[in-house]
């Protein structure tokens, strides 16, 4: 049985590293990403995703091993694909092979989404309007009222404009989890302490802000903490604030609503993300890394 | 020096399968060097580089007997190197790797930056953005008494007003775009029409490249209009050939003043280009070569008017 979903974009890269090497076709997107981070801690995780024509089949296969693909939708368009070029510091070029109106245009809508999945604990979305992560938390709690719902708004939701509309569907969600840096644009505040506060204040029930190599700070009104970033070393910082989405998520399910654990599963699952090129492919000794990675986070406290 | 050029970045360059080329000599410089070479014996090369330019990139240019005291050495900036991303329907996106200040200090030209030797020359040729197109740096290469040849590098961002149209294409005496260049210019139109707005907008002397459609050469003092084809070969990339034919088109108007026979040096010197992905491999005899493929050629040309 399904204990969690990532209902996100499915994007394929090609990457090419500093020195010209290249890795092509290979499964990325802000979904697939949060899935990766999910299976961290679950054998249990589907995608519900869309996905174009011309997808490659050893995508197609990484997609099938790490998660249930009931709510994948085929739709007659080029599979939207990017050019990840990467230079010896880690800094990432994304250069968009197919057009990027079309692939904002087709994401998977609500009405397309399996009800066999509904029994789901938990449910990931990134979505790139606040009017469309309200429409798929009326749906997802319509079928299923218990599912922990998180929402992950995409960078172009960030502007002064859409902080009314953001602050209506945060109050959707269990837990929003933007980044600092991008949500410094809607609120024009940099100091993430400030940022988390705002965000409460404006509807956020449970929060998850990211903050990259400083770690996150996590929590709801009078009680933030901050959990550190775990120290491995960085090979690309591609879908880590995706996969601590998805491992967010596992931690708060499994901890009955605790920020604090949430945010630890979620610094964990991004080590996997951070430790390879592309998605994280885990290894069979994956889930005791993690739960050694847990332990040591913890003890950090 | 008789002929002068400007510009090298290093490019990266990535095919739509995920191959790469890495390293390669770019940025216009080395192409049009390349294509005035063929024609001319002293030919420098002016760019900003850094200690990090490829051992490969010095060696092709001494090969070729290209001029390198024109090579500035910063101690504070990498060389100009960019990724250049390619497609299959002929999308190009260039993504710099060096840090934009590097690119503004070695990518900028001025006169003192120039050996003196390099200021005697009879020819200059520079690539320039259409809408910043260096105006000062080319009015006072033109104060030297030397042909100057200018070339965007792309259509303009947005559309240029009459004084910056007229600015742009009568900076030189030579206004060389190709027709996607042409029609952001003046507007789309048939090459003969692109011809006319642009002397009616100031042009003096016009090279129109029309890619495997070769390349309509006109004089607005004279009217002279001519059709110089492309040589017919199997083409592996494209990459250049446009700079190249710049090269070729300046050395036979400074040698000759002839359009006809500019027009076929340029027409020679782009055929390099298109053999391989890349630059010539140094070495090998091109002089006689572009001889042979010039008596080709010769007979080809056609005068429009």
């Amino acid at each position: 049985m399904i204990e969690f979903i990532s209902i996100g974009s499915i994007v394929i890269d090609d990457i090419v590293d500093a020195g010209g090497r290249s890795n092509m076709g290979v499964l990325g997107g802000g979904g697939s990403h949060a899935a990766a981070g999910m299976r961290v801690w679950s054998e249990n995780v589907a995608l519900a995703s869309v996905i174009g024509q011309g997808f490659p089949a050893q995508a197609w296969d990484s997609l099938q091993t790490m998660a249930d693909t009931r709510g994948i939708v085929r739709r007659k368009v080029s599979q939207p694909r990017a050019w990840q070029l990467f230079e010896a510091d880690g800094t990432r070029h994304e250069v968009f092979r197919t057009d990027f109106d079309t692939f904002r245009q087709i994401p998977i809508r609500p009405d397309e989404y399996p009800a066999e999945l509904a029994p789901a604990c938990g449910v990931y979305l990134q979505t790139a309007t606040a009017a469309e992560a309200i429409a798929w938390a009326e749906r997802l709690r319509q079928l299923n009222p218990t599912t922990v719902l998180l929402w992950e708004p995409w960078e172009i939701i960030y502007t002064p404009e859409n902080l009314a509309g953001f602050a209506e569907a945060a109050a959707w969600f269990d837990v929003v989890s933007p980044n600092t840096t991008e949500v410094s644009w809607m609120l024009r505040e940099t100091d993430s302490v400030k940022q988390a506060e705002m965000l409460l204040a404006h509807g956020v029930r449970c929060v998850a802000l990211r903050m990259g190599a400083a770690g996150s700070l996590v929590g709801r009104r009078g009680d933030l903490r901050t959990i550190p970033a775990v120290n491995v070393p960085v090979v690309d910082e591609t879908g880590a604030g995706n996969s601590y989405c998805g491992g967010f998520l596992v931690g708060y399910v499994r901890s009955g609503g605790e920020a604090l654990t949430a945010g630890r599963y979620g610094a964990v699952s991004a080590t996997f993300a951070l430790a390879q090129l592309g998605l994280a492919r885990l290894r069979p000794d994956a889930r005791s890394v993690a739960e050694q990675r847990l332990a040591e986070l913890s003890q950090q406290a | 020096m008789d002929f002068v050029t400007f510009t090298l970045i290093i490019d990266d360059i990535v095919f739509p399968d995920g191959q790469t080329a890495m390293g390669m000599l770019g940025g216009g410089g080395p192409q049009t060097a390349f294509g005035l070479r063929l024609w001319a014996d002293a030919v420098g090369l002016a760019a900003g580089v850094g200690a990090d330019v490829p051992a490969e990139a010095l060696a092709w240019l001494k090969g070729m007997g290209i001029d390198t005291a024109g090579l500035r050495y910063s101690s504070d900036w990498p060389t100009p190197r960019a990724w250049q991303v390619c497609e299959a329907d002929g999308r190009r996106t260039q993504v710099w790797r060096v840090p934009g200040p590097a690119i503004a200090a070695q990518l900028g030209r001025s006169p003192d930056k120039l050996p003196p030797a390099y200021r005697q020359a009879k020819g200059y040729h520079l690539g320039v953005h259409p809408e910043a197109p260096d105006l000062d740096f080319i009015h006072s290469l033109k104060k030297t008494g030397a042909v100057v040849s200018v070339e965007p590098f792309r259509g303009p961002e947005h559309p240029l007003s009459a004084t910056e149209l007229h600015a742009l294409v009568s900076a030189g005496d030579i206004f060389s775009p190709n027709l996607a260049e042409a029609e952001a210019l003046v507007g789309p139109a048939d090459p003969p029409e692109l011809l006319h707005r642009l002397a009616e907008a100031g042009a003096g002397i016009i090279s129109l490249r029309l890619g495997a459609k070769g390349t309509l050469a006109f004089r607005a003092d004279t009217g002279e209009t001519w059709h110089i084809p492309a040589i017919k070969l199997t083409v592996t990339d494209p990459t250049g050939a446009g700079n190249a034919f710049c090269g070729g088109f300046l050395a036979g108007w400074v040698q000759t003043q002839n359009l006809r026979l500019a027009g076929l040096y340029g027409s020679v010197a782009a055929s390099f280009l298109l053999e391989q992905t890349g630059l010539p491999a140094a070495a090998s005899d091109f002089r006689a070569e572009a001889r042979r493929r010039l008596a080709r050629l010769e007979p080809e040309a056609r005068r429009l008017q």
